[in-house]
């Protein structure tokens, strides 16, 4: 096993999906089942307790949905960040390489 | 109406933020390119970014001193899998930009040999400080533009070229340190001139 | 997954468990193949919903893992000669921020998933089969419906050119 199988190992550990996933991946394959969709709906018609849970349920959605503003708000600025501290390493290491070759031609001079 | 002018504005404060302008056929290279990046940071994004940047990581807390003056980051670099993949004429036009008094070229090395050049340029500001920083490397299979916009410390600009960001892991035998080895460039290349 | 699926016989409380229980294998594999995260997002969902239509007829959970892992790499794999995916850094692109623990060098990691996804599609599902999911060079055959020492040469000339690339990056003279 050399470093670079290791590094990769690392790199390509399994990561989870974005929060909600699964979620989405069951609301789609309910979607496609029209009969069972149709029933739910006759059912919920039928209870007006089910319409007050729902109702309450939009309710804790919307303020979810706050959270999860805020949480992209974040993820956009980490973003960002990861990009700023790309940039400024990119910029670091090309100032180096200039730095370190003049500072090799000046030990060495014979060589010029 | 609003919303047009204030989209005119951001436009021309983010125009106004770059000043030197990238050359306008880099877009095309991603598309050639092995591997690119293309970072745009400046404005409000540059600060957004800044906020969540640690005091706690010794990178991030020398990224946040250094950005604190800044307007903005511009860098393109890109990787081609063979020589020859961007116009010369591009760059040449890009360096004209950089003209004294306003621009200085502080450090230059060529190497006839491998065809590898690197150039820095500053714009200096008052105090002392820098205000504004172009580097251009230009390699016959690599090209990189870094153009930072705003006051930059010289301080700073130690901690920049210093030890920010420098990876740790190495790969074995194919790894050397810097002390055991000559940098990059050939060593014996009459064609280079350090400035 | 022991009780996730049952031959013959899937219901959808089943089908929430194996979604649950793969669904970072998937996503995993498209998002280092695509290294975008809507993109790979989406391609696992269309593999699970894929999944959803063809769940009753696969036989054990050995079986599921084994589906799941051959349709995503090809959907991968077909996703990418379609569009000539070029690894771009956009600000939309850039992997969301997560550090686990024993995490070395996160510049490092990433750029060694963008030197990932910057391979050839076939070169690319061998690595991502081999480091991600840990399969052996027969495991990856039977996969991919590669004979194995196609899928030994070709790894072993990925990892070759991984090697010369993460070490130009990090600066070193060979």
């Amino acid at each position: 096993m050399n470093r670079l199988e290791d590094a990769l190992r690392g790199a390509l550990r399994r990561e989870e999906p974005p929060a909600g996933f699964a979620g989405r991946v069951l609301a789609a394959a309910q979607g496609r089942d029209q009969q069972r969709a149709v029933s739910r709906w006759w059912f919920f018609r039928q209870s007006p307790r089910l319409r007050w849970a729902a109702a309450f349920a939009a309710v804790v959605l919307l303020a979810g949905g706050g959270i999860e503003y805020r949480h992209q708000q974040r993820a956009k600025a980490e973003r960002a960040k990861d990009q700023l501290m790309l940039a400024l390493r990119i910029t670091g290491s090309k100032l180096r390489l200039v730095q370190e070759r003049i500072r090799w031609i000046e030990e060495a001079p014979m060589e010029r | 109406m609003r919303i047009a002018i204030v989209f005119l504005a951001g436009m021309l404060a983010s125009a106004s933020a770059q000043e030197i302008k990238m050359p306008p056929g880099l877009e095309r290279l991603g598309a050639k390119a092995e591997e690119s990046v293309d970072v745009t940071l400046d404005g409000p994004l540059l600060q957004f970014a800044s906020r969540v940047l640690s005091d706690k990581d010794p990178d991030e807390a020398r990224a946040k001193k250094i950005v604190a003056g800044l307007k903005g980051i511009y860098v393109r670099s890109f990787e081609f899998a063979k020589e020859g993949e961007y116009n010369q004429a591009e760059i040449d036009a890009f360096r004209a930009q950089l003209q004294p008094p306003t621009w200085s070229r502080v450090a230059g090395v060529k190497s006839s040999r491998g065809g590898e050049n690197a150039e820095v340029y500053f714009k200096m500001a008052t105090g002392g400080d820098i205000g504004g920083l172009v580097v251009i490397a230009a390699e016959p299979k690599e090209l990189t533009i870094v153009n930072i916009v705003g006051t930059i410390k010289p301080e700073d600009l130690a901690d920049l070229s210093g030890e920010f960001g420098i990876p740790k892991l190495d790969f074995g035998a194919r790894r050397q340190t810097s002390k055991q080895t000559p940098p990059p460039a050939p060593p014996k290349s009459k064609g280079k001139e350090p400035e | 997954m022991p009780e996730a699926v049952k031959a013959g016989t899937v219901d959808r409380i089943d089908f929430a468990e194996v979604v649950r229980e793969h669904q970072a294998m998937v996503f995993s594999i498209a998002y280092h193949f695509l290294h975008d995260r809507p993109a790979a997002e989406e391609l696992a969902q269309d593999v699970f919903l894929q999944l959803y239509r063809n769940l009753g007829g696969l036989e054990s959970p050995e079986h599921v893992t084994h589906w799941l892992r051959r349709v995503t790499a090809n959907r991968c794999i077909d996703v990418c000669r379609r569009r000539k995916l070029m690894p771009r850094i956009g600000l939309d692109q850039i992997p969301e921020p997560s550090s686990p623990a024993g995490v070395a060098d996160p510049l490092l990691e990433r750029r060694l998933r963008q030197l990932v996804a910057s391979l050839p599609e076939k070169w690319r599902a061998l690595v991502i089969l081999r480091y991600q999911e840990d399969l052996d060079n027969e495991e990856i055959a039977a996969l991919l419906e590669m004979p194995v020492g196609t899928v030994k040469s070709q790894l072993s000339r990925a990892l070759d050119l991984l090697r010369e690339k993460a070490s130009r990056f990090l600066g070193e003279v060979e």
